[in-house]
């Protein structure tokens, strides 16, 4: 009797061969795995509960099998989508599993596909769910993808190296650190939108990919920093929230370190920054309403750097500056993130800002 | 000179002015080459502390490796790839990139220098013969992505790029990829760095976690491997996470420090799956970290690696320090579980 009580240690790895005929119990622990330094922990703990025969995203500790070799290739083939009850090899033949060569068909079928195949869309969701609650990373600009071994579901990376060389680069051009700044900041935002609506809907990945503009990498231009597509979704409010802390915290660049005093390439940022310094150049004021849907960012490159006070090499080193932030970061979506305050919380610490 | 007594080590005099992007310690002597955004490649004697030479390039140096003890490799962010020789303060340039050269590293086995870069290529060059780009460049490797990180280990390089791919070349034949791999971990990766053994690399990522991974592709090989989160903070019920940049072996033991952007390093033993030591919390994130050859210092980067956007940051600096054996030593296995 013990032994039928008893976990089997194979199965919570993955790797019990018996399956059914296993005199061990077939299940999955309630969290006892766990040792120091993390190694063996279960960090999804709400997956402990969820049945076992779905698509379990693999538990991050030692010891676990992580979607090791496909059996065969016709295996991958015959099953895209099941699970049969009890038996562990979901772990190993999991879809997403691309570690032998032999796999290249697979992957050709994982990038091909749209939706990833998980089973259980709500155990998907909910995994990604737990990743952005518990482990958002300090760095944000990451691509993400909620599968490990399989592809990602936010694209879009850029490595700190990236954005430090850009950032450098364009202090070279002239460009004021206020409008490097804004512009980190709004990729920021886009890719915190990003990961926000993959949480709202998992499976429009491929879409959300595809809304990315490349305006919306022009809209990084300092002129409006958000290119607003419609209202924001009332649930942005928990990102929302991060973003304002991270912004009046720590990410690029406290406010409070650059002066507003810095005259060029003053770019207004609504309506009522008007009362700042006013470099409005008329190019800009006419572009005073970034509240309306229109993507406006795609004329945003040039009038963003027509104030007379920068003494830019034209209105094409900025477009080099988009075109090369489009190179790495493709997927910026137009729909950056909403809420005005939040960015302008940062930055205007002096006067109104709505 | 001795800043800080021993718990952060000895701190290298004339640290480079800007972020540190990489440093190698060579593997003849305790020469140590580090790369900087302030434009300048540096070669340190560790022991003596003292600064050695110095190289001035035309944008910010992303990697640097060495070639023997008196000559070395430079990747650019001005698209270049530099030959330097020490002793004669001489360089010129071996070939370019049409994007920022991230990655550099030398093989001996095969006597090429590979390069990547973030226009999504790799390239291998002969050193050898006279500069231009079309004498000395062997092939191009194109990646799907930009490329983020490499490394060597015999016969076989592991390459990591944007949006968590990862190739696996024989150098044999680059012709195309051994094995094509995702990252098993679930956010951009940082760093690669093969075991010294060969069997396998270790992964990290930003998301506070490093994979290690086998090579070998059949069930057994692959039961093996495993990821564990480090360089985190609790905090309030969640966890703070940060990116883990640098992974270095030790060249005798085998086991691996991690250095991350908490300011920490830790040293794990893989097989063991324990960590083994963590040493004192450094002035800013860490960098870069080398091993000496002997294992018996090891090198470490302070330096403020932007992954919060510029900000105000602690000067970024170089410490040494002498590695004790408790702290990198494997311990005895422990004895298995009872349980079944």
């Amino acid at each position: 009797m013990p032994p039928r009580k008893e976990l089997c240690r194979n199965f919570q790895r993955g790797s019990c061969r018996y399956g059914d005929h296993c005199k061990f119990l077939h299940d999955t622990p309630p969290q006892s795995q766990s040792s120091p330094f993390g190694f063996g922990t279960q960090t999804g703990t709400q997956f402990q509960h969820t049945n076992p025969q779905q698509q379990k995203p693999n538990p991050f500790g030692f010891g676990v099998q992580h979607n090791a070799q496909v059996r065969g290739a016709n295996d991958f083939g015959s099953r895209p989508n099941q699970f049969k009850p009890f038996e562990n090899k979901w772990t190993r033949f999991s879809p997403l599993n691309t570690n032998s060569s032999s796999s290249l068909r697979q992957s050709d079928s994982q990038t091909s596909a749209p939706n990833h195949k998980c089973t259980d869309p709500e155990s998907c969701k909910r995994q990604i769910i737990e990743d952005f609650e518990n482990e958002r990373p300090l760095w944000k600009l990451t691509c993400y993808g909620h599968n490990k071994n399989g592809p990602c579901d936010i694209v879009g990376d850029i490595s700190y190296e990236e954005l430090r060389a850009l950032a450098y680069d364009e202090a070279k051009r002239g460009l004021s650190l206020q409008s490097i700044i804004e512009r980190e900041r709004s990729l920021l935002n886009s890719k915190l939108v990003e990961f926000q609506s993959l949480v709202q809907k998992p499976y429009a990945i491929s879409s959300n990919a595809s809304i990315s503009t490349q305006n919306s990498v022009a809209g990084v231009s300092p002129n409006t920093p958000t290119t607003i597509q419609s209202g924001s979704p009332p649930s942005v409010s928990t990102f929302g929230q991060l973003g304002a802390s991270l912004n009046t915290s720590r990410m690029f660049g406290a406010a409070s370190s650059y002066t507003f005093g810095q005259s060029h390439s003053f770019q207004n940022y609504s309506q009522a920054s008007s009362t700042f310094q006013g470099n409005n150049s008329p190019a800009i004021s006419s572009h005073q309403n970034p509240f309306s849907t229109s993507t406006i960012s795609s004329h945003m490159p040039t009038a963003a750097y027509n104030p007379a006070e920068v003494p830019m090499s034209g209105a094409n080193s900025a477009l080099d500056v988009t075109k090369s932030i489009q190179l790495m970061n493709n997927t910026h979506s137009g729909n950056s993130n909403m809420d005005n305050s939040i960015w302008m919380k940062a930055e205007w610490k002096i006067g109104e800002v709505n | 000179m001795t800043a800080v007594p021993q718990s952060t080590g000895r701190e290298l005099t004339s640290p480079p002015t800007d972020g540190i992007s990489n440093l190698r310690f060579s593997n003849h002597s305790d020469n140590l080459l580090v790369s900087s955004w302030d434009k300048s490649v540096r070669l340190y004697d560790a022991s003596a502390n003292a600064l050695r030479g110095e190289f001035m390039h035309g944008g910010a140096v992303l990697d640097c490796c060495f070639h023997d003890d008196s000559s070395g490799f430079t990747a650019c962010a001005d698209h270049t790839v530099r030959r330097l020789v020490f002793n004669h303060s001489r360089e010129d340039i071996l070939g370019r990139h049409d994007a920022p050269v991230r990655c550099i590293e030398y093989s001996y086995a095969t006597g090429q220098v590979i390069t990547g870069s973030w226009d999504k290529t790799l390239k291998c060059w002969d050193p050898r013969g006279s500069s231009g780009q079309e004498r000395s460049l062997i092939g191009t490797y194109t990646q799907p992505e930009r490329v983020y990180s490499l490394s060597l280990v015999g016969n076989r390089l592991v390459v990591a790029t944007a949006g968590r791919h990862v190739n696996v070349y024989d150098l044999r034949n680059m012709n195309q990829p051994e094995q094509r791999r995702e990252s098993s971990l679930k956010y951009q990766t940082r760093c690669v760095r093969c075991y010294p053994n060969g069997t396998g690399y270790a992964l990290s990522s930003v998301e506070g976690r490093v994979a290690m991974e086998f090579f070998d592709l059949s069930e057994a090989g692959q039961s093996k491997k495993y990821a564990f989160k480090c360089h985190r903070k609790s905090e309030a019920g969640r966890d703070i996470v940060y990116p883990v940049n640098s992974i270095a072996f030790h060249p005798i033991y085998g086991t691996f420090a991690t250095g991350g952007c908490d300011g920490y390093v830790n040293v794990w033993d893989g097989n063991n799956k324990k960590r083994l030591y963590q040493y004192p919390k450094y002035p800013t994130g860490i960098a870069a970290l080398s091993f000496s050859r002997d294992g018996r210092l090891l090198a470490v980067a302070s330096s403020y690696t932007y992954e919060e956007g510029d900000k105000p940051h602690e000067p970024d600096a170089i410490f040494v320090r002498s590695v004790n054996e408790v702290e990198v030593k494997p311990k005895p296995k422990m004895l298995p579980n009872p349980a079944t």
